[in-house]
């Protein structure tokens, strides 16, 4: 019996930075606010709308919900490309569609997704998801942190309104 | 003009999910088909195989069992998990939903799982 995704897991922490909570899918954002996956998913609904609903399933069954510490869904559902990149696989009917991935904590990245038409994935296609990933990266660095507001008894005198 | 500056982090899969189910019937349907595939294949993987097999291909239980010279009694069962029909007819099936059916002997070796496939035919 394949095992649960939303098994618990006892295996010890790797330390202090480890993500809380469950993985979720989200879609890559460009600077302009575009976000090419869904946008391609929105696209295809037009003419294909059982085709976006297999692929939409394969993300909820295979990505969203799971453990970060647990180890990717295992082939044929997911694959690595390169890296920490992996590629979703989703067969409708004829068609082949690959959804590329990336894990940054406890968010599985929607990178880039397309028909696929050839045996491998193409050096063009990987460099799109790389590219965007990096883009990902450097715009999350740049987002400034600020530290929880402190309350309680931690509160400096005032913070209550008073 | 000061530009927007956009989060790297989009919306989610599954809010953009349900927001296609809010709009698109079809859509909604077929993602109700899915999540009943999904609780067939706990019960039976061929069973689930062959369903989402025929609903991609957009085949009737009926025009599956003429073409695959079967009843359609016995698609209706086969999909519901209840019922493996013999090898020859799930051959017959596969044919018509363009697959092969290929059988798989498994066997352990010193410990390690070894597996082999055969064509039916």
């Amino acid at each position: 019996m394949p095992p649960s995704k939303r098994s618990s897991s006892s295996r010890p922490s790797a330390g202090n930075a480890q993500p809380r909570g469950r993985t979720q899918a989200v879609f890559y954002r460009d600077k302009r606010g575009h976000e090419p996956v869904d946008a391609f998913l929105e696209d295809l609904l037009r003419t294909q709308p059982l085709a976006v609903a297999k692929i939409d399933d394969a993300i909820e069954e295979h990505l969203n919900g799971r453990d970060p510490r647990d180890p990717p869904p295992e082939f044929p559902a997911t694959s690595q490309i390169e890296g920490e990149l992996r590629e979703l696989r989703v067969r409708f009917a004829r068609t082949r569609y690959r959804v590329l991935y990336q894990r940054s904590r406890n968010l599985l990245v929607l990178l880039h997704i397309f028909e696929k038409n050839t045996g491998t994935v193409s050096a063009a296609d990987r460099r799109k998801a790389e590219a965007r990933m990096v883009d990902f990266r450097a715009r999350m660095d740049a987002i400034p942190r600020r530290r929880p507001r402190a309350t309680g008894r931690d509160a400096p005198p005032g913070a209550h309104g008073s | 003009m000061a530009s927007v500056l956009h989060s790297p982090i989009g919306k989610s899969a599954a809010k953009a999910a349900k927001a296609r189910a809010d709009r698109n019937v079809a859509y909604r349907d077929a993602r109700a088909e899915y999540e009943r595939i999904r609780a067939l294949r706990e019960a039976s993987p061929v069973a689930a195989h062959l369903r989402e097999r025929r609903f991609e291909l957009g085949l009737t239980q009926e025009e599956v069992a003429k073409a695959a010279g079967t009843s359609h009694s016995a698609i209706s069962r086969l999909e519901k998990g209840t019922h493996i029909p013999q090898l020859p007819t799930l051959q017959r099936i596969a044919a018509v939903l363009d697959e092969e059916l290929l059988v798989c002997f498994q066997r352990t070796v010193d410990g390690e799982v070894e597996h082999e496939f055969a064509a039916v035919a």
